[in-house]
């Protein structure tokens, strides 16, 4: 029958694929109608005999066969089928038959039904396999973990070998089966029945919801090469919570994992109308009846108390608790050792917190495999990343330890291991109980304590030794470990009379760690003998009958104990004296000795014994070659160099002192070694600008001789005071000043030099600022011959107030300054000169006017006083004269001037008539603007004018002019004529330029303008009395005054000219300007020096 | 009806203003001791439920209309010692939404202690004193159990436990001492009630261990009565002091 449909299917498909090739092709339709009509007529023919032959097995042994019966065929017919099996065997059987598995390949198997045969060909790949349906044993749950446990039977004893077996379980929830999960399981059937278990974690508390499990499988038989199919599903078996109707939340404090989800829900009666995690709102899930449920995503670390979920209804509130946290961390730097062999203390670090405390936090337990003990951590609270320990009791002949630390918590566990050899990690105990007991003064016994039975190992010990003021020693001691814990050892090499601080610590050998140190404990060791003589020095006494002997206390370490007392003894050949028990405070003694060589012995004493002595010779070696030298140190002390000297044996001593004290004067000294060429001295008592004397003292056969005298300071400073200086002398142009030398105490360094400074300038109106400043007008003179005490300031001017200024200096700078005002003395040459030429002037002037006059005395007469007036010449006889009619107001007869033109002498005496045709120019009109280069010779004019001053000297504008007159005045005192500046003579001086004019002035114009001038004359035209003297009370630069500034001006002299500049008239106005030294002046125009 | 009236209506009330120094010493004594506790009780309320929650958002119970507005204006002046609290960094022990304005957990019952009834101030002042007794008896266990689980809980918050326990030795104390004036007074003690304490701690311990939640509900709760309890002890033995409104 297969076969036969697979021929008939054969030509189907090609018919099929012809007529896609040829879809249009009309011909191939009817083709087709044909082949489906010979179909229909050979599927009628099969009708009518047993047909469509399938077999299914449910157990691989069993084929169950069926097929279609023919038609006609009734229930209950019956069937002999035949199969070709190798052998030939037939069954009489109905529709169905159940015949064993046949091998693989092709059987003929034959069904004869009444006279139709069918025959078939068998295939075992045409046999379904179809596993029965599985059924479920048992479906429990567990609700606190939210678990479904599944068992069934796979009846594998009916499966003729062994198959694996693949299980698909399907899980649903709620009443509507929604379908949650499909999983499978895999098994093999091992041909015997075996009940399988199977669990399943829900993400949902079980409580919420009713759950369904079913479950089928696929037996995966590799020698079945037929068609493998899925059983049918199991029935349905269901897991749901009996709720005793009160409200519940589901899961309660549940413990999970930091970012893992969970559902949470309340199965509840009433409404929920709000779901809260934290203070968050979560939205809900229905699930049946009013049961909800919430969804928490990637959950955050809870805090200690956990996370709240709370679900409210109308009027209450139902919650639960979630733990979320961490599993533990594997505990990290786990370490083992032991403090005294009897006990192993484990400690860790637990490593990431777990966010779980209480019940729920990790607890540890300590494992030893090797003697198979543990122990358990005791839950305890430790701070976040505290260590924890855990001790052990160690174990008698076990040295190896093999310690598994399991760490464990509700969400998980870790552990970590560690293989220790205790004996190798022995951290001590702190040592206690130390003790110190004496030996001798340089030994002591130390004890101590320390916890642990170290018999079988060797210490290591380190034993800190401090002194004051020295650096620690730290000694180390290796010594056998005893079983009483008591430890003693001695420690040697220590100072006597000395407080010692010794603290210890101990380790193992092998090294693995100290202990901590233990307490210190201060001790202080015995004393002993001194071990030298006190250092020594001796001065004699200021009359030289005494000695005094000086000697330094002994360092603590020389001493060696509480110094009581020195003796002190001079021994000579003849004679010994001794001054015995010196209590301790005191460090000198004074002995009255001759001039003999003695030996001084100073021994120091304490409680244990005397010192070797310490001895010095009372006489030094004299020194005639010795020379004071000077030093300057560095601030806190004073560098001494010196030659080698090989014959200095003993040692070099350097004493010093202030140098103001007065002798024996000793501050100190210092014994540096014979062969050192230099040392630096240092002390707590220099001070800065103090001068110190120091001497250098070399010894050789146990006398000294003294080899070098220095002062010095161990650093200079500035002066304190200014030198005292004083004015030697005065002249016009020079100044002796001396000055005395500063005290050294106040000098405070090494004098280096005198500044001088000196400039122009007046008590109150100078002052000598900013003397460094480089002032141009301030003269400076640096005076380093500091053996010169005085100096001449020359060049300088005379009647001049000078300011001077004295300061000295040392390498520490300039010391305060000195000021001082002088006035120099006038010039008495230049006043000489001043007075002797306006004399030779007007003597000259008068000579030459003379002789003049004698030469042209006829002319004279004739032009002045004539013996016979010309009538021509008068003017009152020139009305209509034309010179006169310019002036039509001129009604009366005026004497204007008139000059003729012509004087005709009639001399009778004369031989021959002498005519002079003299050009009379008027002064007014005819006198030049700048009459500066006119001659005084110029001005006699040989004339005759009545004398008349014309208007224009009336002029207010010439009064100025006017007071440039020519008149002279002499300066009573010093008789020298002024001389008047060429560009200070009037410009136009119709007056002056008139000729010689007596001193007695006719007024004759107008009253009015007469009135008006009047003023102005008696200040500028015409002889003046000198009446007035208290004009004469005025400022003149060149007028003697004192050299006091404040004394009163004392003015002597009369003013000069009127041409003068200098105040011959006094201004009206007190506010004009007073005469300064700056003006001019006859001795400055004499001197003509510069200012300097 | 007020104290004042409450008291005046009780004959015994009047009677029990005892002449005798001792037992007004006695009184005062443990009026002060109430008051102590009082402000004490409320601290511990506080850190339990939110430390730096103020005191007015600490009473879900009180907004319920448990409690007058005379324990608000008590909490208005809280001792130094809450307001460093409430400076402190934010410390919930419990978590949220406890603490959190609106927050109202349940009131569930506890076992052999209930409120004070409406009705308590209307009783006669021994029997006002004698139900304080018993409430302070069974209080103790109870505060004990609740430090036990919070030590659990909040094992670092060493003030909370520290004051649970001061609770548990100080309600005991008190109920010592209202015992001490109702023996002073004549009237009858309750006798020994250690029988009902344990009952009511056995079944809030077995309550506590249900669940956390429920615990820290039951907590407060306890936490809450205490307050309510020594509140009330120190109103009553008001009425006895010789300063007090009787």
């Amino acid at each position: 029958m297969m076969d036969i449909f697979l021929c008939l299917k054969q030509p189907s498909r090609m018919v099929d694929s012809k007529r896609m090739r040829m879809t249009s092709n009309f011909q191939w339709i009817l083709l087709t109608f044909l082949l489906l009509y010979l179909m229909n007529q050979v599927s009628s023919q099969k009708k009518r005999t047993p047909h469509d032959l399938k077999c299914v097995t449910n157990n691989l042994q069993v084929w169950d066969c069926s097929w279609r019966a023919p038609s006609g065929a009734g229930r209950g017919a019956a069937y002999e089928v035949c199969i070709e099996n190798g052998s030939h065997s037939c069954y009489r059987l109905e529709k169905n038959t159940k015949i064993p598995a046949l091998s693989p390949g092709d059987h003929e198997v034959t069904i004869n039904f009444g006279s139709s045969i069918s025959k078939f060909t068998l295939n075992e790949k045409d046999v379904s396999f179809i596993p029965d349906t599985p059924e479920i044993l048992n479906l429990s749950a567990d609700f606190s973990t939210s678990t479904l446990h599944l068992k069934w039977n796979d009846k594998g004893s009916v499966f003729p070998r062994h198959s694996n077996v693949i299980w698909e379980i399907k899980i649903l929830r709620k009443k509507n089966m929604e379908i949650v999960k499909i999983m499978t399981h895999n098994t093999t059937l091992n041909g015997k029945d075996t009940v399988h278990h199977w669990s399943w974690t829900s993400d949902m508390p079980l409580e919420c919801a009713t759950h369904y499990v079913g479950i089928r499988c696929h037996i995966d038989d590799p020698k079945f090469s037929g068609h493998k199919e899925w059983s049918n599903w199991s029935l349905l078996k269901n897991i749901s919570w009996s709720s005793d109707s009160q409200t519940k939340v589901f899961p309660q404090d549940k413990v999970i994992l930091v970012g893992s989800d969970i559902t949470v829900c309340c199965v509840t009666q009433e409404k929920v109308v709000l779901a809260l995690i934290g203070s968050t709102n979560c939205p809900l899930i229905h699930l049946d009846g009013e049961n909800v449920a919430i969804k928490i995503h990637n959950i955050s670390a809870s805090e200690s108390s956990g996370t709240n979920v709370v679900f409210s209804v109308e009027d209450n509130m139902f919650g639960t608790v979630i733990f979320a946290g961490y599993p533990p961390d594997i505990p990290q730097k786990l370490n083992c050792e032991t403090y005294d062999l009897k006990e192993i203390v484990c400690t860790w670090n637990p490593g990431r917190p777990t966010s779980l405390v209480g019940p729920r936090n990790t607890s540890y337990t300590l494992f030893e495999s090797f003697s198979g003990k543990c122990v358990r951590y005791k839950r305890a609270e430790v701070p976040t990343n505290e260590s924890y320990q855990l001790f052990f009791q160690m174990l008698s002949n076990q040295e190896i330890y093999n310690f598994t630390l399991n760490a464990r918590n509700p969400l998980g566990q870790s552990e970590s291991t560690l293989l220790v050899n205790v004996t190798e990690k022995v951290h001590p105990h702190t040592p206690t109980s130390v003790k110190v007991k004496d030996i001798n003064s340089t030994a002591v016994t130390l004890s101590w304590h320390l916890p642990g039975n170290f018999a079988k190992i060797k210490l290591l010990c380190q034993i800190e030794i401090n002194k004051t003021n020295s650096v620690h020693e730290l000694r180390n001691i290796t010594m056998k470990g005893v079983e009483n814990s008591s430890y003693l050892i001695a420690v040697d090499k220590l100072n006597p009379y000395t407080i010692y601080t010794f603290r210890i610590r101990c380790s193992t050998k092998p090294f693995w760690k100290w202990s901590k140190w233990s307490n210190e404990k201060q001790y202080l060791t015995t004393e002993a003998i001194p071990s030298k003589g006190p250092d020594t020095w001796r001065e004699w006494s200021s009359d030289g009958k005494n000695l005094i002997i000086y000697w330094k206390p002994l360092s603590i370490n020389e001493a060696n104990g509480k110094i009581l007392s020195y003796n002190v003894s001079c021994s000579s050949d003849e004679e010994t004296q001794s001054l015995s028990e010196i209590l301790d405070p005191q460090h000198k003694a004074e002995i009255q000795l001759d001039k003999n060589d003695y030996i001084i012995s100073v021994v120091a004493k304490n409680s244990v014994g005397s010192s070797p002595p310490s001895k010095i010779a009372s006489m030094e070696i004299p020194n005639d070659d010795l020379k004071i030298e000077q030093a300057v140190g560095m601030g806190n002390g004073i560098l001494l160099t010196w030659n080698y000297d090989p014959n200095m044996t003993c040692d070099y001593v350097i004493k010093w002192c202030n140098s103001s004290r007065s002798e024996p004067c000793l501050m100190d000294w210092k014994k540096v070694p014979s062969n050192s060429t230099e040392t630096v001295i240092e002390s707590d008592q220099f001070r800065p600008g103090v001068r110190y004397n120091f001497f250098l003292y070399g010894c050789r056969n146990q006398g000294y001789q003294l080899l070098r005298s220095i002062i010095g300071y161990v650093e200079e400073l500035a002066p304190t005071v200014a030198p005292n200086f004083t004015v030697e002398d005065t002249s016009a142009d020079s100044i002796l000043v001396r000055w005395e030398d500063i005290p050294v105490e106040e000098l405070r360094g090494f004098l280096r030099g005198y500044l001088f400074y000196f400039e122009k300038g007046e008590r109150d109106t100078s002052k000598m600022r900013g003397l460094e400043s480089g002032r141009s007008d301030i003269k400076v003179k640096n005076i380093t011959d500091i053996s010169q005490k005085t100096l001449r300031i020359v060049d300088l001017q005379g009647k001049t107030s000078y300011h001077l200024v004295l300061r000295a200096y040392t390498d520490g700078g300039m010391g305060p300054e000195k000021s001082m005002f002088v006035v120099t003395k006038e010039n008495s040459v230049g006043l000489i000169i001043a007075i002797l030429i306006p004399v030779a002037v007007a003597v000259i002037v008068g000579v030459v006017t003379s002789i003049l006059c004698y030469r042209k005395r006829e002319w004279i007469k004739e032009t002045f006083y004539p013996d016979i007036p010309n009538p021509e010449n008068c003017k009152a006889l020139q009305f209509q004269k034309s010179v006169c009619e310019g002036s039509s107001a001129l009604k009366t007869l005026e004497m204007n001037r008139c000059t003729p033109n012509n004087v005709e002498v009639l001399e009778t005496r004369s031989m021959v008539p002498k005519t002079e045709d003299t050009e009379i120019i008027s002064a007014v009109a005819e006198r030049p603007e700048d009459s500066s280069d006119v001659e005084p010779e110029n001005h006699v004019v040989v004339s005759y004018c009545p004398p008349v001053i014309e208007e224009e000297i009336a002029n207010p504008g010439a009064d100025e002019a006017g007071g440039a007159s020519q008149v002279i005045y002499i300066d009573i005192q010093s008789m020298y004529q002024p001389q008047a500046k060429p560009e200070e003579e009037p410009e136009n001086d119709p007056v002056g330029g008139a000729g010689y004019k007596p001193q007695m002035h006719l007024p004759v114009t107008s009253t009015v303008e007469d009135l008006a001038a009047e003023d102005d004359l008696d200040k500028t035209a015409g002889y003046r009395p000198q009446a007035n003297v208290n004009t004469w009370n005025l400022v003149s630069p060149d007028s003697p005054r004192s050299t006091d500034s404040s004394s009163e001006i004392v003015s002597f002299g009369s003013p000069c000219s009127i041409n003068s500049r200098q105040f011959l008239i006094p201004p009206k106005d007190e506010e004009s300007p007073k005469s300064s030294g700056g003006g001019w002046s006859f001795t400055n125009f004499f001197q003509n020096k510069p200012n300097d | 009806m007020s104290r004042r009236e409450g008291s005046l209506e009780d004959p015994q009330a009047d009677s029990s203003v005892s002449p005798l120094p001792h037992l007004e010493a006695k009184i005062q004594q443990t009026h002060s001791l109430a008051r102590l506790l009082t402000k004490y009780a409320e601290q511990l309320l506080q850190e339990y439920e939110c430390a730096t929650c103020e005191m007015g958002k600490l009473r879900p119970q009180e907004r319920g209309g448990g409690l007058s507005s005379q324990r608000m204006s008590r909490a208005a002046v809280a001792p130094p010692e809450a307001a460093l609290t409430a400076a402190s960094p934010q410390v919930q022990h419990q978590g949220d939404p406890f603490g959190l304005p609106g927050f109202s957990p349940p009131r569930p019952p506890v076992a052999g202690l209930s409120a004070p009834a409406p009705g308590h101030a209307g009783l006669p002042v021994p029997e006002r004193l004698r139900l304080d007794a018993a409430a302070l008896a069974v209080l103790p266990p109870l505060l004990d159990v609740v430090r036990r689980r919070q030590a659990e809980l909040n094992p670092r918050a060493a003030r909370l436990l520290r004051r649970l326990e001061d609770a548990a030795r100080q309600a005991r104390a008190l109920g010592a001492a209202v015992e001490a004036v109702l023996g002073a007074l004549g009237a009858e003690t309750g006798g020994p009630r250690a029988e009902p304490a344990t009952a009511a701690a056995a079944a809030i311990a077995a309550a506590a261990t249900g669940g956390v939640f429920p615990a820290k509900v039951l907590g407060l709760r306890v936490c809450s009565l205490y307050l309510e309890w020594v509140s009330r002890t120190e109103a009553d033995l008001g009425q006895l002091a010789p300063g007090g409104p009787a």
